[in-house]
């Protein structure tokens, strides 16, 4: 297939934006890099990329440097090589690409255990998230977010198994949360893990619940394994108040 | 019925008024003004340019109109061009700016996905010469922006 496109700048922006729209994340990142105009007109789209399709897929390129993951892939080869990807990313991440968003929504395989948080490199400039949706317990990152406002765990692909057992880890992850001054929700999406009765579990807690944590709940359907994005776009279904140490009792039984 | 399209260098097209109407601007031209033989200056449009889109229009006469369809993943669609429309497109880029100017979405659409099949896969080095883009980055900027997007390639 051949198109002649001789003056591509005649093209206005709203239509390369809409290009942009349909590219994949690596063809998209090659675009930022093609020229001034690419790179502003399409900036935009790099998070929204991120955020409605590879959420799930793990396809774009902020997937491969997903931290704190101990599956060895070609990237995760040794603690050492796997910091330094971790260091890079990070960096990357608060770089002109990304730095300056409000929302991100990222996805990955990383949490794995008490051992692995406090890893994260401490010479990151703080990004100015606000709002913060990830798909895993981990979060030991978030000291370099402390503008967030509203968290987001979306926990409907975590297994069974990789439910944070380990009472050390939740308390860290307690004590990171808490440390975030500005966050006033936190959005809770699952399924309902197996023999657990949300419904009976969110209507009992509710009188207990501690008024620091506000935790939106958001209960994703049962069927199929991972959830449509339609589901996550939905509003809360219902507003309730759980403390994280309730969320934990629930996950862990 | 018919209608009388004007190009920009002042060719008649006389077109079917349902084909013409494919474009929503000439549709919306043709409510405003009512019933009238006047014909319709395309000020925006070649002839050269217009007859392609004619070309298109009569092809996909038919076809329903497009409803906006509520998607999350626009990129699945961006393979399903129909091969006569890939056939189509093999054309000036001055195709997708008609497209746009005389709001057939659906033509734009096509456009849109041609453009993005050839940019996929490519290198920044690759679009630009594709599109005859120059590269406007100053040297610093393009090592920075190339550092920050390196651990992307490295895959």
């Amino acid at each position: 297939m051949y198109i002649h496109i001789t003056y591509m700048l005649d093209i206005p922006p709203e239509i390369l934006f809409e290009i942009g729209k349909l590219l994949d994340g690596p063809s998209l990142v090659a675009c930022l890099q093609v020229a001034r105009d690419w790179h502003n007109i399409l900036h935009p789209l790099s998070w929204r990329t991120i955020s409605h399709r590879h959420w799930i897929r793990g396809e774009f390129p902020l997937m491969h440097w997903v931290p704190l993951d101990n599956k060895s892939g070609p990237h995760t080869k040794g603690q050492e090589q796997r910091e330094a990807k971790i260091l890079q990313g990070l960096l990357h991440t608060r770089s002109i690409t990304f730095h300056n968003l409000k929302e991100l929504k990222i996805a990955g395989r990383w949490y794995t255990g008490a051992s692995t948080l406090g890893t994260v490199p401490d010479k990151i400039e703080p990004w100015k998230l606000q709002i913060l949706k990830i798909d895993r317990f981990d979060l030991s990152f978030l000291p370099y977010c402390p503008e967030v406002k509203e968290l987001t765990l979306d926990l409907n692909g975590i297994k069974e198994s990789k439910r944070p057992v380990d009472p050390l880890l939740r308390k860290k992850i307690l004590e990171q949360v808490h440390g975030l001054s500005k966050l006033n929700a936190i959005n809770l999406s699952m399924h309902c893990f197996g023999q657990v009765d949300v419904q009976k579990f969110v209507k009992d807690k509710i009188e207990t619940a501690h008024k620091d944590d506000v935790i939106r709940w958001i209960q994703a359907p049962r069927s199929g394994t991972v959830p449509q994005w339609s589901v996550r776009k939905k509003k809360p279904v219902s507003l309730t108040l759980l403390t994280l140490e309730d969320i934990f009792a629930l996950f862990c039984g | 019925m018919t209608v009388i399209l004007v190009s920009s260098d002042n060719q008649d097209f006389k077109v079917d008024k349902e084909v013409a109407e494919r474009s929503i601007l000439i549709k919306n031209m043709l409510e405003d003004v009512g019933e009238s033989d006047s014909p319709i200056p395309l000020p925006n449009v070649t002839a050269a340019v217009l007859t392609k889109v004619i070309e298109y229009c009569e092809h996909h006469r038919n076809d329903p109109v497009q409803v906006p369809e509520e998607t999350d993943d626009p990129r699945k669609r961006s393979n399903d061009i129909e091969e006569w429309d890939m056939k189509f497109m093999q054309v000036d880029h001055e195709i997708i700016l008609a497209a746009n100017y005389l709001d057939i979405k659906p033509l734009l659409d096509v456009g849109c996905k041609t453009v993005a099949n050839i940019i996929k896969g490519k290198t920044p080095e690759e679009i630009r010469k594709a599109f005859n883009i120059v590269n406007d980055f100053t040297p610093e900027e393009e090592a920075q922006i190339k550092k920050e997007n390196e651990w992307a390639e490295d895959r």
